[in-house]
C-alpha cells in the first residue's frame, strides 16, 4: 500500500486535535525498528496513557462494527501487523505487551476501528503511531508477502523480504519462520547440504530448508534412494533423514522422508520435486503417491489418456 | 469412455452426473486459481454449469467440448479439449513436511 504523507500528516492532526495531544511535532520514520529505538532514548509521552480512543468529533460513525470496517481490515490483516510489530519488538528485546498497554506504541490498524481520522490514516497508509516526548512518530506499512492461499503465513521465496520496509529493507520468512538473510538466501538457492539442514539451531528451520533442496542435492549429496519408478514415469524415492532431523519429527515417523520426482507432461524439460506422506511412501508405489495428491483412486490415476 | 483428464496441478475427473448445489451459468471459469494469475481456465462457445456441492467440491457441466487453457505467457501447459458431460475439478495437493515437527520435543539432560 503506498504511503500518502500528506493525507495521512492531514488525519493524525486530526485524530489528536480533540484529544488535546496536538502540540508536538509530527514525523515520519520509515522503519519501525528506528522509531522503536528513538522510543527507547527519549521515553514515551505518558500522555498517551489516558488519551480517550473515541471522542465525539472523532466518531466513526455507522461503521464503528460494521462489515464495511471489516471489509477493509480483516482479522488477518490485524495478526499480520502484530506479528510485524512483534518481530521488530523481539529484535530490540522489548516487551511488546508492555508498549500496548501504555500506549507507548499504538497500532492504527487497532484504533481505527473508534476513529474515523485513524481510519483514513489507516488507508493512507500509516501502519503506527508512538508519541514519544515532544513529537510524535509516524511508521509508514512495509509490504507484506504471504504464502499462496494463507494471507495469515508470511512467505516469500522469490528473494524479497516477506515485511519490506521502504527503504528496501525487511524481514525474510519462508511459510512462517523466520531467517536471517544470509541463510535465507543459502535456502532458496539450494546451497545447504542436508549435513548443514541438519546443524540449524531451529527445528522449524531445519524442516524448511529440507524443502527447497534441489532434486540434485536430495539425490547426489544426500543419499536419497530410488525405491520405486512407476508405469507413468513418476519416480518414488526415499530419504534417510539425519539423526537431528529425525529427531525433530512427531513421535513414530520413521527416519525417512518421502518424494516424487516428476516431469511436466506439456515441458519434459521441466522436471518436479513433490514431498509425499511417509504413509504412502512406504508402500512403495510410485504412481499411488500421484493419485493421492490428486485424492483420487490409483486406477483413475492410471486411466488418464489426456494430460497437458 | 471419458477418462480422467491432467492439466499440471489440476484435473477433471468424470462423473455421472454433478450433485446438488450451488449452480450458475458461465461461458468461462477458474478451475485452477494462482496467486501469481496463471490460472487453469475452462472457455466455452457455448454457456455451461459450475456447481459448488455442499461439501465444497467444485463440478462442471459442459453440454459441448469445452477449451481449457493455462493463462500464461510462457512455458505453459498445452491447451485441451475437455469433452462433453459433468466433472468433478480436483486440485494436486503436496505432503506438508513441515507439519511433521514435533511441538513438544523430548530434551534429554547431558550432564
Amino acid at each position: 500500500m503506498p504511503f500518502d504523507e500528506p493525507a495521512v500528516l492531514d488525519a493524525v492532526t486530526r485524530f489528536c486535535q480533540p484529544r488535546n495531544v496536538d502540540d508536538v511535532r509530527l514525523t515520519t520514520v520509515g522503519h519501525l525498528d528506528r522509531a522503536l529505538h528513538i522510543l527507547e532514548m527519549r521515553g514515551p509521552d505518558v500522555r498517551w496513557r489516558t488519551v480517550p480512543l473515541w471522542t465525539p468529533e472523532d466518531d466513526p460513525g455507522k461503521s464503528l462494527f460494521g462489515y464495511e470496517f471489516k471489509a477493509v481490515l480483516t482479522d488477518v490483516g490485524q495478526a499480520i501487523y502484530e506479528r510485524v510489530l512483534e518481530v521488530e519488538s523481539r529484535r530490540r528485546r522489548i516487551r511488546t505487551e508492555t508498549w500496548l498497554a501504555s500506549n507507548a506504541v499504538v497500532p492504527v490498524s487497532r484504533w481505527a476501528r473508534f476513529s474515523r481520522s485513524l481510519r483514513r490514516a489507516h488507508e493512507a497508509g500509516l501502519g503506527w503511531m508512538l508519541p514519544v516526548r515532544g513529537e510524535l512518530l509516524l511508521v509508514p506499512m512495509p509490504a507484506i508477502r504471504n504464502a499462496e492461499g494463507r494471507p495469515d503465513v508470511l512467505h516469500d521465496d522469490s528473494g524479497r523480504p516477506a515485511i519490506e520496509w521502504p527503504d528496501g529493507t525487511g524481514t525474510y520468512f519462508l511459510n512462517g519462520i523466520e531467517f536471517t538473510k544470509s541463510l535465507y538466501v543459502k535456502v532458496i538457492r539450494s546451497e545447504l547440504l542436508i549435513q548443514e539442514i541438519a546443524q540449524l539451531v531451529n527445528a522449524d528451520q531445519r524442516s524448511i530448508a529440507l524443502t527447497y533442496m534441489s532434486f540434485e542435492r536430495l539425490v547426489l549429496d544426500s543419499d536419497a534412494e530410488l525405491i520405486d519408478v512407476g508405469v507413468r514415469g513418476t519416480r518414488l524415492y526415499r530419504l534417510p533423514l539425519p539423526f537431528r532431523i529425525r529427531a525433530d519429527r512427531v513421535p513414530g515417523y520413521g527416519g525417512y522422508d518421502y518424494f516424487i520426482h516428476m516431469r511436466d507432461a506439456s515441458h519434459p524439460e521441466r522436471e518436479f520435486v513433490e514431498w509425499v506422506d511417509p504413509a504412502i511412501g512406504r508402500q512403495r508405489n510410485a504412481e499411488l503417491c500421484q493419485a493421492q495428491a490428486f485424492g483420487i483412486s490409483l486406477a483413475e490415476w492410471l486411466s488418464i489418456r489426456t494430460e497437458g | 469412455m471419458r477418462t480422467p483428464i491432467r492439466h499440471g496441478e489440476v484435473m477433471l475427473v468424470p462423473v455421472t452426473c454433478a450433485p446438488a448445489g450451488t449452480s450458475e451459468r458461465v461461458n468461462s471459469c477458474i478451475v485452477g486459481h494462482s496467486e501469481s494469475g496463471h490460472h487453469h481456465v475452462l472457455d466455452g462457445e457455448q454457456e455451461f454449469a459450475r456447481i459448488v456441492a455442499a461439501n465444497g467440491d467444485v463440478y462442471v457441466d459442459l453440454d459441448t467440448p469445452t477449451r481449457l487453457f493455462h493463462q500464461k505467457d510462457h512455458d505453459q501447459h498445452r491447451e485441451l479439449q475437455v469433452p462433453a458431460g459433468a466433472w468433478r475439478v480436483v486440485r494436486k495437493t503436496e505432503f506438508d513436511v513441515t507439519t511433521t515437527v514435533d511441538p513438544n520435543p523430548v530434551r534429554y539432560v547431558r550432564d
